[in-house]
């Protein structure tokens, strides 16, 4: 399609119009924290006075910054991991098993995104305390295993969705036994829903404030919550700094696994919801 | 290699009975297809010859001895499936070799074996592709190749052809024939399309509704079905309501235009009752037009020419013949479209030879 054919329809033209702008809506946070990191200046300002890179070199000075760091990739790694796991297991149950009750299976590993996440932080607190098992790092893995388990299932669902099961019965005619099957034609299938249902749960655990700040106390910190301490108490660009950082890296992982899984393609595909699109034969 | 058996199979697929009682016999190294309208069961009893369902009453014997037991992946089974089901991650070489992985075998010795199955099916040199660079007719021979290569006892097809386009389904048509020669696998080919059933068995298998309505190799059916419904399955036929002369069938038969044809029914099938209503069916290449009066003598009745319908080699003609008493009625003809001398409005002479008229009863099915 040449630029000068679709311009000229109105309708397009307004279309690309609305998307840019809100393109620009979005990203307008970034480029402000990004710019503001780079500031000489004692306090954030927009535009900076002078230009510095002394920010940067000050993100030590957050509060326990190198526990957090570890504590949240930690908690993120294995919330991710497991919750990957365990979703492959929900995915193959909505799929393809002949399970009863799969709409309310679905609708309850879903549920928590549709929750407020403080009242699920509340619930979880208490949860935990009349378990006895308040403020460990496992507590905080669970809170934060309910919070994401919802990404992984949704994108295995979709993966699984696409996949066609005459595979799994050309493999048996093949010889293959049932387990052998899903190892090697299965699994597969599943590997970019796999790829980035791990990344999106690893993301939103790593990312989570409104849960771990119920779950954490005195030493068992995360990374967002002494980054907000921090801001509570400070209003230099350090912060700022940090973000940046933080927001190329993930920018450079989601290209890579993008270019690598066509992750988001994928998110999209699955908008039907957790069993939403499947043809039966 | 083995000989199949399906006995009195019965199978309900949540709630609807889906076989009725299918009963089947193919020969060591015989071919047999499995014709039959969508929805008529015929999937199904592949499915269940594969070990992807087991039936409800009845018995699948490979050899005569009883596969019921055994899971799909220990039938030694070669399964062809309609959508090919190649595994998209794995290549060519990969996907034939999968059988032999599974079966334990060297790599060397599944180098060699994939080597020769892609040979057969001319797909040498397409090792390292995957099956999505591949064009559809390739994907066939990959999937062939696949399920040749562990060497099965039985060998089943699932509409083979059905999603290749018109050229390309008549080379493989030819392909399949000298693969299925050359390796005498007993093969079962599943399919709706006549011409696919008709050219590529030793044996067809008309199916209806869960249950085979008739088995004869494929000119024995079409020139002399034992059911006018599978007459009228198997090619176009032409139907007419008759009564059986008062003296008995060998007497001759009475047609509604006057006309009294000695027709018989079909071997092995029983004779109407004398004096009772019965059908008549004719194909279309089969009854004779002429321009010019009918003789009564030689059995002919005016006909007017109702339309024409070109077919390349063959015109249809629609007869339009209206017989004293009863209402109109039309018949199709086949015509040698090349030196066609009749138009539409033409009054026109026709014929049913007797030795291509079959006999069925009223009521049978």
């Amino acid at each position: 399609m040449r630029r000068s054919e679709w311009i000229e329809n109105p309708l397009e033209r307004l279309i690309a119009i609305a998307g840019w702008a809100a393109m620009l809506f979005l990203l307008f946070p970034v480029v402000f924290t990004t710019v503001v990191s780079f500031g000489a200046g004692e306090l954030i300002e927009f535009p900076p006075s002078g230009w510095s890179l002394r920010w940067y070199a000050h993100i030590g000075e957050i509060h326990r910054v190198g526990a957090a760091v570890l504590y949240s990739l930690l908690i993120a790694s294995c919330a991710g991991v497991i919750a990957t796991l365990l979703a492959v297991g929900v995915a193959l149950c909505l799929v393809r098993l002949p399970v009863p009750g799969k709409a309310l299976i679905g609708a309850l590993v879903t549920s928590p995104v549709a929750v407020p996440i403080v009242a699920l932080g509340i619930a979880l607190i208490q949860f935990f305390i009349w378990l006895g098992i308040s403020f460990t790092w496992y507590s905080l893995l669970i809170g934060h295993l309910v919070l994401v388990i919802a990404y992984p299932v949704r994108t295995l669902v979709a993966s699984l969705s696409l996949s066609n099961p005459a595979l799994e019965e050309a493999a048996a005619s093949l010889g293959a036994k049932p387990l052998v099957a899903f190892f090697t034609i299965t699994l597969p299938q599943m590997k970019p829903g796999l790829i980035s249902g791990f990344l999106f749960a690893f993301l939103i655990s790593f990312d989570n404030y409104p849960i771990s700040i119920f779950l954490v106390r005195g030493a068992l910190t995360v990374l967002p919550i002494e980054v907000f301490n921090y801001i509570s108490q400070n209003f230099d660009p350090t912060p700022a700094a940090f973000s940046t950082i933080y927001t190329l890296l993930l920018a450079l992982v989601i290209v890579w696994a993008e270019r690598r899984w066509s992750i988001i393609s994928l998110s999209v595909a699955s908008e039907g919801g957790p069993g939403g699109k499947r043809s039966d034969r | 290699m083995a000989s199949v058996q399906i006995d009195d199979l019965h199978l309900a697929l949540g709630g609807n009975p889906v076989l009725n009682g299918v009963s089947l016999e193919l020969a060591d190294g015989e071919c047999v297809a499995l014709l039959g309208p969508s929805g008529c069961g015929k999937t199904t009893t592949l499915r269940a010859l594969a070990g992807f369902v087991r039936g409800d009453r009845g018995e699948v014997r490979f050899n005569g001895r009883s596969v019921d037991g055994l899971p799909a992946h220990r039938r030694n089974v070669g399964l062809v499936f309609q959508d090919y089901a190649l595994f998209p991650h794995m290549t060519v070489a990969e996907n034939v070799g999968y059988g032999l992985r599974m079966r334990g075998q060297s790599r060397l010795a599944i180098k060699a074996a994939v080597g020769e199955a892609l040979a057969r099916v001319e797909l040498s040199g397409f090792e390292g592709r995957l099956p999505a660079q591949l064009s559809g007719g390739q994907r066939q021979r990959v999937a062939l190749a696949r399920a040749i290569v562990i060497e099965p006892d039985v060998l089943l097809l699932d509409e083979p052809l059905g999603a290749l386009d018109r050229k390309l389904r008549d080379g493989m048509q030819v392909e399949l024939k000298r693969l299925q020669r050359e390796l005498g696998i007993t093969t079962l080919i599943v399919t709706h399309d006549q011409e696919e059933a008709l050219s590529l068995s030793n044996r067809v298998a008309v199916m209806f509704a869960g249950r085979i309505a008739a088995v004869d190799a494929p000119a024995a059916l079409y020139r002399r079905p034992p059911r006018a419904d599978v007459m009228a399955f198997l090619g176009r036929a032409n139907f007419l309501s008759v009564t059986i002369d008062p003296a008995g069938v060998s007497a001759g038969v009475l047609t509604p235009m006057g006309v009294r044809l000695r027709a018989q029914p079909p071997e092995a099938v029983r004779s109407p009752a004398a004096g009772s209503k019965a059908r008549l069916a004719i194909r279309p290449e089969h009854v004779q037009v002429r321009r010019a009066e009918p003789d009564a003598q030689a059995g002919e009745f005016p006909a007017s020419v109702a339309d024409l319908i070109y077919r390349g080699a063959l015109a249809e003609v629609l007869l339009q013949v209206s017989p004293a008493g009863d209402g109109p009625l039309t018949l199709s003809a086949d015509l040698p479209a090349e030196g066609l001398n009749v138009q539409r409005g033409d009054a026109v002479a026709v014929r049913l030879p007797d030795e291509h008229c079959l006999i069925f009863e009223e009521n049978g099915a």
